[in-house]
């Protein structure tokens, strides 16, 4: 079989939780060997042990093929989001596999049935199990519910991702903090790939990733302190009008009561409001910084 | 018997034939002993062939203001040798960049070299380079560079230039060295080791502390360009990116990667290479035969370096793979960190005098005047 000529690069995140990275990544280079005439490994070290590593390197001098790999030494411990930015910046394909975790559950023939995919015109493939947590659930329902994109987002175990795709991704937007969501938001054609199973290892710092997508790729945190200032409007009208009622019925002591309710509740939701903008400002003071989002100590050609 | 030369060199690079004309000049006595069959066949030829300005230094100002000052004094002597009349672009990578526009013309002022600012888009896809500077810069023609050189000399009949002789012993006589090359045997008060990545090599012979350098098998690729590119060189920095840009006055464009140039490193003294058992007996540890013309030359990175430049560059800028250059080159341990290319001269002992030069650089090739004035 004539092997494929488009360049393909994957980006594998690689963690403390990576015992055998040379195991997935032998795996993936078998697959990729059998497919296409070249590609390149990327590996992003978050951490991952010196053993770990060490192994990845050594995979590279058994195998017989003329592997391109190289590994990004993170400066310090930084979000897998960050992590796997730096590998697709460094990343030159024309197809790019994003594996977030070393930790497959799926069959590696998936990987090249999600390339025949995009071949269809997807630029956008998700390989998803057909499981998800219960947490992940929830969160991709509010997620869905209040994002404005075309497609709907799900727990995956990885993606492929093309070259135009990620051009894109990078001309909208200097970092890109959560990239499911501004791939599933760019217009661009996107495809899913089931299988029954579900992923492992992605449980890190996701609550701090939630909040950051809800606040930046949804309007949750809008639509939540809009909402919460209605409420809270409503309620000072009412209490408003008890103080009215109670005056006129001239027992103004009574009052006193619906004073403060109204002066606690009130600043309460000034405090969350201010909680919220607080968010925001954060995120796009972030945002339009300009830096990279990340930090690279070395990158090894191995 | 043994011919007494006033200096024996070993190495017909640029460093070697610089040395052998300044010496041969002043009525000195020469032996250059050179192992290939011609002059210039290694890392002289085999380069980027940049005369350096100093910008591919942006984290070392000495070495770029060390270039920057030898740069007028290397185009007056050799200008003829020189491609002048072309547009050469630095960019500052978006992403993954050890600098950033800002830090390169501060960079600039600061070693006071001309750095004028233009739209990044017009050469790279959009986003990509945050900067794009035109800069003054030119390229050499190794050839021409060559013949002018072997012509100088010719005219000197107290300078000998002998190919095919590989050195195979140093050893000291009283007051001169005796070196053995090829089957014949030479003496002088002054050798002067300019073999550049089979430095420690001869170190080894005499038993002097080895140069700290790890070896990296380099691959160039020439390539020819679609006009709109002819006349411009461009090159992002820094870090692991590309550069392609004129190969002297060749008409083709030499086409390299930091990644992907280097195919194999080796971190001993010597140069030892897994390629080397496959070489038939040519090269082995201790003993570097010329990577271009080996038989174990590495498979070319070619698709991996053209993946990269096109990732960069505008679609409208084209370029095709003509063929591949393979050369060892040392770099010092120690300029990792500020990516700085020193000049190293080194005097191990004077009497009888051994002197030991490397450098990256063409037009650092002045710093051995003082050393050869013994």
């Amino acid at each position: 079989m004539s092997r494929e000529q488009n360049f393909i690069s994957a980006v594998v995140y690689l963690d403390n939780m990576s015992l055998a990275p040379e195991k997935f990544i032998g795996g993936l280079i078998s697959c990729l060997d059998e497919h296409f005439m070249h590609y390149e490994i990327i590996a992003v070290n978050n951490g991952a042990s010196d053993e770990a590593c060490r192994k990845l390197k050594a995979l590279k001098s058994e195998s017989a093929s003329s592997v391109h790999m190289s590994i990004i030494n993170m400066s310090v411990h930084q979000s897998r989001e960050q992590c796997m930015n730096a590998g697709l910046d460094l990343s030159a394909g024309d197809y790019v596999y994003e594996f977030d975790s070393d930790d497959a559950e799926y069959d590696l023939p998936l990987i090249w049935k999600a390339y025949q995919s995009a071949l269809q015109g997807s630029d956008i493939v998700e390989v998803c199990p057909d499981h998800e947590s219960r947490s992940s659930r929830a969160f991709y329902r509010i997620f869905n519910a209040y994002s404005n994109s075309a497609y709907a987002l799900r727990t995956n175990a990885f993606t492929l991702i093309s070259r135009r795709a990620l051009n894109r991704a990078h001309d909208s937007r200097a970092t890109l903090s959560y990239r499911k969501a501004v791939y599933a938001s760019m217009g661009l054609k996107m495809s899913e790939i089931v299988f029954p199973g579900k992923v492992r290892g992605k449980e890190r710092d996701r609550f701090t990733l939630a909040a950051d997508s809800l606040a930046l790729y949804t309007d949750f945190g809008y639509k939540f302190s809009l909402r919460f200032a209605l409420t809270m409007m409503l309620a000072t009208i009412a209490g408003m009008l008890y103080t009215v009622s109670v005056w006129l019925a001239g027992s103004p002591v009574s009052g006193w009561t619906t004073t403060m309710f109204v002066l606690t509740f009130g600043l309460t939701g000034i405090f969350a409001a201010f909680a919220m903008v607080m968010k925001y400002l954060s995120l796009v003071l972030r945002m339009s910084s300009g830096g990279q989002g990340y930090l690279v100590e070395s990158i090894e050609k191995v | 018997m043994a011919i007494i030369h006033d200096k024996i060199i070993i190495g017909a690079g640029l460093y070697g034939l610089y040395s052998a004309l300044l010496c041969g000049r002043k009525g000195e006595n020469v032996l250059i002993l050179e192992q290939d069959s011609e002059a210039f066949s290694r890392a002289t030829y085999i380069n980027q062939a940049r005369v350096h300005m100093g910008y591919h230094y942006p984290r070392s100002l000495s070495t770029a203001m060390k270039s920057a000052h030898y740069f007028d004094r290397f185009v007056h002597d050799f200008g003829f040798a020189c491609l002048t009349e072309f547009e050469q672009i630095y960019a500052t990578s978006t992403r993954m960049s050890w600098t950033n526009a800002r830090e390169f013309v501060k960079f600039c002022h600061a070693a006071d070299i001309p750095c004028e600012p233009l739209m990044p888009d017009k050469y790279f896809r959009p986003g990509l380079c945050d900067g794009a500077f035109l800069t003054k810069e030119y390229t050499y023609d190794a050839h021409i560079l060559r013949a002018w050189f072997l012509e100088q000399i010719s005219r000197l009949p107290n300078v000998e230039v002998l190919y095919d002789r590989r050195v195979s012993s140093v050893s000291q006589s009283g007051s001169v060295w005796r070196v053995k090359a090829g089957g014949i045997s030479a003496e002088a008060p002054f050798l002067l080791n300019a073999s550049y990545a089979s430095v420690n090599e001869i170190h080894r012979m005499l038993g002097f502390e080895p140069f700290g350098i790890k070896y990296e098998l380099c691959e160039i690729i020439l390539c020819t360009v679609s006009e709109n590119l002819r006349n411009i060189g461009l090159t992002v920095m820094d870090g692991p990116f590309f550069s392609i840009m004129p190969f002297g006055k060749t008409g083709l464009h030499s086409l390299t990667s930091v990644t992907f140039t280097p195919h194999e490193t080796s971190y001993e003294d010597t140069a030892v290479f897994p390629c080397q058992k496959d070489s038939g007996g040519l090269c082995g540890k201790g003993r570097l035969c010329n990577c271009n013309t080996c038989p174990a030359k590495p498979e070319s990175a070619w698709p991996y370096m053209r993946q990269l430049a096109e990732k960069y560059m505008r679609p409208e800028y084209e370029f095709r793979y003509v063929r591949s250059l393979y050369s060892m080159k040392p770099i010092l341990k120690a300029s990792e960190v500020d990516d700085s290319r020193p000049t190293v001269i080194r005097q191990y002992s004077s009497s009888p005098a051994f002197v030991s030069v490397l450098s990256g650089k063409i037009n650092t090739v002045y710093d051995l005047d003082e050393v050869l004035s013994q």
